[in-house]
């Protein structure tokens, strides 16, 4: 019992106590309340870069630059295979409704393949780029100069592909959502304005012999802007300035033909001026867009097949055959394997281009012979076919379409362009799809989703 | 075992400190421990009472024999006056023992109810009359004690003279006094959750309270606290256990369906673990999350999915068996108490806890089967190359082996049933729950266990396991004024299913005639082999650990405070394998696996202080709060190619190419909270709420809101006027509340600026912009406001409520879609645009009949009614296309389909703009285009109607489900696609074959049809979804208990389930449930199961 009358003392005491624990109980609360912002602050994250901090290193800012090619990279299927299906390179096997909307002209506004969302994500990376190192000192003046270069090269390198995709587009060249939300279409010769400037800038800041990226042909180099720079201008038809960056290309020393068509797209070789990077154990998909085992996918269209000559080498290296319902069909073989190896790389640009170029300017500005000298080098080299002299300037311009058709096809939507930028593309359509091919299909529909979006955004004619 | 050797710490010292509570906390904790081992039952604790005492006062003998005993008290201070000195000497006597030792010579007596010792004054006879003269008053000082029909006391409990407008409150022991009581004075006994009683007013009462049966009375869990449907300011809905037990569903969401007017459940597909749909009052935001807030016994529980891949419902990781309660929390009342998250509502799952009294084993097994509740039919081969024949002709296409190898190469006799194959199988599964409680007035606790595994539609191999273990302890210390509350469950499942990305509408319109196997038994990629592809799979095994800690000390009487600790932790683990058969060995595609592993952990501390208060005749509650809580997600994605082996995809360690991703991310959230009720004699209540919450979510200077709400309830049955008028009407309230919620429902660090990592470049690592940042938006802040009027009538036989709300969500904070000009898709956003969700909300039950058969009905209807109030420049926004003020937003633009043009075959939509062309854009806003209203996914009506038929021991539940809706018909699947290398169905046949046919069909073509595009497009793919659906039936047997008896079994009870069993729908398509998804989900299932429990 003396125990119970302990427990009394303490209660009575414990009363005494209330009060203060009350006290110390609000007193808590209002400590939580004080450390309250504190709490609910973010101040650092750990799976993400602060924007911030991305241009504050040449090893982030390098980072930064190399995610802006793997987003320009992702664009070489849509290129490649609905670009050879939507002119005559390809025609589908596999009976996808896309690949025959594209096989058709008959593309649809909310097509999901469309490559315009891609180039801008591609264009404000690199804007995103361009701001962060402009004006910054925490980057060493050299990465400043050549990051900035190739950011600019990757910006001229999508508005290149939306202007003769797409037509007018939007002119976006900031990071400000304010205005590229209701950006209107910018007439497409402020869009090669744009090209022509960033390209030059970018031969200014990049460097000669692509050491200070790591030496292989996968980030842009002085050439690589020069190179786009020759394309752009014969686009122009600025036959002057297409020749004289072409010759630059050409004698920089850095690249030379090889002498027959095998091994134009290993990494690396001498004729390549840039490819897109796969990282260790990434799958080349590209090829099994047209690799034919069990049953065909996309095969080599007959106007194609019937434009290479007899004995052209790249007949018999660059397409493979396989029967089909007893049908002997075709296929692209320019890429021989899908697996992980990285012997085969995607070319972007590549020296045989730029002697076409060359010879297309040439005889535009009629020096045909030179023009055609030019022309038979890579005949003869790539095709193992003789040299063509004595023909008037519509004549080798007609040979210089037809050698860029068997050497560039399925490359980077080359053969749709040519038809479109020689306006032949009414005609020779008009012959080979005639009942689907309309003169509206020369431009990709706008996606629907985006006209839906920016208010000042509209249709291409005839979606 | 003896009990001694390990007695409860003793009452006083854990007075002291609360240090000293812990301490026998963990004693508690353990001796909890080992009585649950050995099944011992509160009446051996009772019975050993050891007393050794000489000349004591009896006040101290009967404060120990309290305390070995638990045994409470009641007496009157003057009563014990009189006692004489007692000496007793016992050694493991029983209470009564040890009481009759203890009165044996005073001049009064006690008398044992239940487990309360009340001492009174000994019957009145001759010799011990008082010599005293009568009291001149007439009037009593009573004193009494209101008790549970466990014996426990029952503080808070109001105690009225009904006569007078005398009130008391009853202490924290039960105890009340009131004095100048008039005689023959009648006092009315009431308390949450109880029947209220009225007994005659004498000086020394015990009194009572059995729990009540009306569902007036049954507790509610609301936030931070119950109440009862009676006495509540706030919309709340509660479903029972028992509702969950007749169903047998895998995610307790799912047994909701159609039970709760105002929630509405759309389950996205049949297949286990899948995700559903979860809205109370409609949709009240444009882009940010719809969802309500989950809290599982008082701890947030994550809506969003943890699996990365093909994701489901986190609900899936609850056990239903495990559930004691379901309260869904709809208005500002009762919502407004968790500020910025509960502008969605608020489910609150209360788990079930032990009870005292005697140790019961219940064991409750079933096993039952499950198919597509809904197939459609296919075309036939013969009728599909007819169709491809027709389609052919209308092009002037001649078939070609290329183009035509259905028409041409394929057997025309070879018919496979892709549908029968996808999804025909019949699913098998078993449900086991196992479950030990019991305990005594101070202890109670709950083990149980539960496994369920199931098998899909799509194949008996799939499989999806569940093992769930749950315990939960409570203690109180002797004088109640110390509580303690332990509750966890753990639950892992594993979850074996196809791939998610076999897509059921390429895979049931495949070619009915297309050989999937070469004649060398190779697989035939000439299309897409489904067959193949079907070889991918996906493993996901989920654990799911929640836990919390509820300490609560009484401080003095009324004032309490309390602490919660709340921890829960749910991970995933997945791996989605890809073999090389899975694509075309043509492009000699390596095996592929994804390995992810992904978890959310929240923590949760939650100090609270409560004060309650008897002010005049009314009783003050205030409540007070803060709240911590921590979220962190962190998760990992390994996608692996580059298998020279199909043995071992599922090791990440032999793929050539590892991509691997992460995340990791911390939400932080704190709060302070209060609420304010005052109860004037249950009949006039007023209730306020306030929360000030922070969130990590928003920029730096919108990181604080402010919610609150004010609600108020009129019980005017309890006015004399109505009760001596209307007798018939037993119950009546009217209620309103207004309030604000918020939303913070949308993902973390979005006002943040940054890069994320992305696939390295050759060599190097990649980084690219994640967003478009903003750090200008705040809370969606939801202004609630709700009238109501609540009805009892034949003594609540019948109880009917009306709900009428006004919800107005503005500040909308989006995704805000850009166009992709900009770089991204969209950017979050605070948009000035209002939406509106109004509606009208009746629940009626009925339950009559007594004894041998009774009839209970409970019913719900929701008129709900969603509108986009006011958004500015609309016309100019991104939502131009989609939205329109005025309508809901969950409208559906498209065509609308006049004919199908008797000529040409070609269907023939209207041109609203009247320019010549068709234009797949909204005619609303200027946008110029040719879409119109055709209806929206939202329902315009539904409900449920439960009817429960008791007769004897039979027990028969029917419960059906109804709901008014569009949605998208079979014309909406593939209709551009007919005449393609695609199925269609039979629906289909009534299509146009030569000119002047007058159908309403487009004719099949060869070529991509515009118009065929613009049927499917049209109003004539979506149309009427309505349906009624007989969703449960339930029947059960008990087992009379006499019969029982001898096999010593508390009861045992048979039953039959049905779910999903018949549905009344004119709907043309899969389930009408699934028809506001414009996406093919495999229809809900149809399901038997039979079962038994029993107890023991």
């Amino acid at each position: 019992m003396k125990h119970r009358k302990l427990c009394h003392t303490t209660q009575i005491s414990a009363i005494g106590k209330k009060e203060k624990i009350i006290l110390l109980a609000l007193l808590l609360m209002v400590c939580t309340i004080q450390s309250c912002k504190k709490f609910v602050e973010v101040n650092s994250l750990k799976d993400q870069l602060l924007a911030g901090q991305v241009f504050s290193t040449d090893a982030t800012a390098n980072s930064a630059v190399a995610g802006i090619y793997t987003q320009a990279k992702g664009l070489m299927i849509d290129f490649a295979v609905n670009g050879g299906l939507a002119s005559d390179d390809l025609v589908d096997y596999t009976s996808s409704l896309s690949f025959q909307n594209y096989q058709h002209n008959t593309i649809p506004a909310n097509d999901g393949a469309l490559p315009w969302s891609q180039l801008y994500s591609v264009i404000y990376s690199a804007n995103a780029a361009i701001e962060g190192l402009s004006g910054n000192t925490s980057v060493s003046q050299k990465a400043k100069a050549y990051y900035t270069g190739e950011a600019e090269f990757l910006r001229a390198y999508s508005y290149f592909y939306l202007v003769n995709l797409f037509g007018d587009v939007p002119l976006i060249v900031s990071t400000d959502v304010t205005k590229s939300a209701i950006a209107p279409r910018a007439d497409a010769h402020d869009v090669y304005t744009q090209i022509i400037a960033d390209l030059i800038d970018a031969q200014n800041k990049l460097g000669t012999d692509y050491s200070y990226t790591g030496g292989d042909k996968t980030r842009a180099d002085k050439w690589v802007a020069t190179a786009l720079l020759a394309r752009v201008y014969l686009y122009q038809k600025d036959w002057k300035d297409a020749e004289a960056q072409a010759t630059a290309v050409i004698n920089s020393g850095q690249y030379s033909l090889l002498d027959n068509p095998n091994g134009i797209f290993l990494a690396d070789n001498n004729e390549a001026i840039l490819q897109w990077a796969r990282f260790n154990g990434e799958v080349n998909s590209l090829p099994s867009f047209f690799i034919f085992s069990n049953s065909p996918q996309t095969v080599c269209s007959d106007f194609l097949l019937n434009a290479f000559e007899p004995g052209d080498l790249r007949k018999t290296t660059w397409l493979m055959s396989g029967v089909y319902l007893n049908n002997t069909i075709y296929y692209p073989f320019k890429f021989t394997t899908t697996s992980t190896s990285t012997t085969e790389d995607y070319t972007v640009l590549r020296l045989a281009e730029q002697y076409l170029i060359r010879a297309e300017a040439r005889v535009m500005q009629n020096n045909v012979s030179n023009g055609l000298s030019d022309l038979n080098l890579v005949r003869q080299k790539h095709g193992g076919l003789p040299g063509l002299s004595n023909l008037n300037q519509q004549n080798s311009l007609t040979a210089i379409m037809h050698e860029r058709q068997v050497d560039l096809f399925t490359e980077e939507m080359q053969r749709f362009f040519d038809l479109k930028r020689t306006g032949k593309i009414d005609s020779v359509m008009m012959a080979e799809k005639p009942a689907t091919w309309k003169s509206t299909a020369a431009l990709y529909p706008i996606p629907l989703s985006d006209i839906q979006r920016d208010p000042n955004l509209t249709q291409n004619p005839g979606y | 075992m003896n009990l001694k050797s390990c007695p409860p710490h003793p009452l006083g010292e854990k007075k002291r400190s609360v240090f000293h509570s812990t301490r026998l906390i963990m004693r508690l904790i353990m001796l909890l421990t080992i009585l649950s081992c050995f099944k011992v039952t509160a009446a051996v604790y009772a019975q050993q009472i050891s007393l050794n005492v000489k000349d004591a006062p009896i006040e101290k003998v009967l404060d120990e024999i309290k305390k070995q005993s638990g045994y409470s008290l009641i007496t009157k201070d003057d009563l014990l006056e009189n006692a004489s000195k007692v000496t007793i000497t016992i050694k493991n006597a029983s209470v009564r023992q040890a009481l009759d030792e203890c009165f044996k010579n005073q001049p009064f007596t006690y008398e044992l109810v239940g487990k309360t010792i009340v001492v009174k004054s000994k019957p009145l006879n001759e010799e011990n009359k008082p010599k005293r003269s009568p009291p001149l008053s007439s009037s009593l000082h009573v004193i009494g004690k209101v008790i549970d029909e466990n014996g426990k006391p029952l503080p808070g409990a109001t105690v009225k003279v009904t006569s007078t407008s005398l009130v008391a409150a009853t202490d924290n022991n039960g105890a009340f006094t009131i004095d100048n009581v008039p005689e023959k004075s009648i006092l009315m006994i009431s308390f949450i959750g109880y029947e209220t009683k009225e007994i005659p007013a004498t000086e020394n009462m015990l009194v009572i309270l059995v729990p009540g049966t009306s569902i007036l009375d049954a507790i509610q869990v609301i936030g931070y606290g119950t109440t009862t449907q009676r006495l509540s300011t706030g919309n709340v809905s509660s479903v029972s256990a028992q509702v969950l037990e007749n169903q047998p569903v895998t995610n307790p969401l799912e047994a909701l369906e159609g039970r709760v007017a105002g929630l509405q459940i759309t389950q996205n597909s049949g297949l286990p673990g899948d995700a559903v749909t979860v809205q109370i009052r409609g949709r009240n935001s444009i882009a940010a999350s719809n969802d309500p807030l989950y809290i599982v016994d008082g701890v947030p529980f994550t809506s969003s999915q943890v699996e990365i891949l093909n994701g489901g419902n986190p609900m899936n990781s609850i056990n239903p068996a495990d559930i004691e309660s379901i309260d869904v929390l709809k208005d500002a009342d009762a919502t407004s108490i968790y500020g910025s998250r509960a502008a969605n509502g608020v489910i609150l799952i209360t788990t079930k806890k032990g009870k005292a009294g005697e140790t019961k084993f219940n064991v409750n097994a079933s096993t039952g089967i499950s198919n597509v509740s809904r197939q459609a039919t296919l075309l036939n081969t013969a009728q599909y190359l007819q169709v491809r024949r027709d389609g052919d002709a209308n092009s002037a296409v001649t078939p070609t082996a290329v183009n035509d190898p259905d028409l041409l190469q394929w057997s025309p006799n070879a018919d496979f049933n892709w549908q029968k194959w996808f999804m025909g199988n019949t699913a098998n599964h078993t449900d086991a729950t196992a479950s030990l409680s019991g305990g005594n007035q101070q202890t109670t606790f709950l083990l149980s266990g539960t496994f369920h595994n199931e098998s899909t539609v799509q194949s008996s191999d799939n499989q999806f396991n569940r093992y769930n273990i749950h315990v939960n302890l409570d203690h109180q210390s002797l004088d109640k004024k110390f509580k303690i509350q332990f509750n966890t469950f753990y639950l892992a499942s594993n979850n074996y299913q196809k791939d998610g990305s076999l897509n059921m509408l390429s895979v049931v319109t495949s070619v009915p005639n297309y050989p999937v196997y070469n004649p060398d038994g190779t697989y035939n990629w000439a299309n897409t082999n489904y067959v193949a592809q079907s070889m991918a799979y996906n493993k996901s095994q989920t654990q799911n650990l929640n836990s919390n800690l509820n300490l609560s000390y009484e401080l003095m009487p009324g004032l309490k405070l309390k602490g919660s600790l709340g921890y829960n932790r749910i991970e995933n683990g997945q791996i989605v394998v890809y073999p090389s058969t899975y694509n075309n060995p043509a492009f000699g595609i390596q095996g592929r696996s994804i390995f992810t592993n992904n978890y959310i952990q929240t923590l949760l501390f939650e100090p609270q202080i409560s004060y309650d208060k008897q002010i005049s005749k009314g009783k003050l509650s205030i409540l007070g709060g803060a709240t911590t809580q921590q979220n962190h997600t962190q998760g990992t994605d390994f996608d692996v190619s580059g298998y020279s082996s199909d043995l071992l995809l599922e090791n990440p360690g032999y793929g050539s190419s590892i991509y691997a991703t992460g995340t990791n991310v911390d939400y932080k959230y704190l709060s302070v909270f209060g609420r304010v009720t005052y109860n004037w004699e249950d009949k006039y209540i007023i209730n306020g709420t306030f929360r000030r919450d922070g969130s990590s979510r928003f920029g730096p200077d919108k990181k604080f809101g402010d919610f609150g709400s004010i609600g108020s309830a009129w019980i005017f049955s309890e006015e004399n006027l109505i009760k001596d008028n209307l007798k018939f009407l037993s119950f009546g309230k009217l209620r309103g509340s207004w309030g604000t919620t918020g939303n913070d429902g949308i993902g973390d660090y979005q006002y943040l600026s940054t890069y994320t990592s992305t696939q390295n470049y050759g060599s190097q690592p990649s980084i690219i912009p994640s967003r478009i940042a903003n750090n200008n938006y705040s809370w969606e802040v939801n202004k609630k406001l709700e009238f109501a009027l609540d009805l009892g009538f034949l003594n609540n036989n019948i109880l009917f409520n009306t709900a009428w709300y006004r919800n107005r969500s503005g500040n909308q904070l989006v995704g805000y879609p850009l166009p992709s000009t900009t770089g991204f898709s969209s950017y979050i956003a605070n948009l000035p645009a209002l939406v509106q969700n109004k509606g009208w909300e009746f629940e009626l039950s009925t339950s009559t009949g007594k004894g041998t058969f009774q009839w209970k009905t409970s019913s719900n209807l929701t008129i709900p009614n969603n509108k986009l109030l006011q958004f500015d420049n609309l016309q100019s926004s991104t939502y131009a296309n989609s939205l329109v003020v005025g309508q809901p937003l969950n409208i559906v633009q498209g065509y609308h389909f006049l004919k199908v043009d008797p000529q040409t075959g070609s269907a023939v939509v209207q041109d609203i703009n009247k320019d010549g062309n068709i234009e797949a854009v909204s005619s609303y806003n200027n946008q110029g285009g040719d879409y119109i209203i055709m209806g929206k996914t939202s329902p315009d009506w539904y409900g449920g109607m439960n009817n429960t038929f008791i007769y004897k021991n039979f027990q028969l539940d029917i419960f059906i489900q109804y709901v008014r809706q569009k949605g998208y018909n079979i014309y909406s699947y593939n209709y551009s696609n007919f005449g393609w290398l695609s199925n269609g169905w039979t629906d289909y046949l009534g299509y146009w074959k030569k000119p002047g046919d007058v159908v309403s069909l487009p004719k099949p073509t060869y070529n991509y049809d515009p118009s065929a595009q613009n049927f499917q497009m049209s109003d004539a793919g979506f149309t009427d979804a309505s349906f009624l659906r007989f969703k449960n039936i339930s029947f059960s047997y008990n087992f009379p208990s006499e019969m029982l008896k001898h096999l010593k079994i508390h009861s045992l009870r048979l039953y039959v389930q049905a779910q999903n069993m018949i549905t009344i729908t004119r709907y043309k398509g899969y389930d009408p449930e699934l028809a506001g998804n414009p996406a093919l989900n495999v229809p809900t299932l149809r399901t038997f199961n039979v079962g038994l429990q029993t107890s023991l």
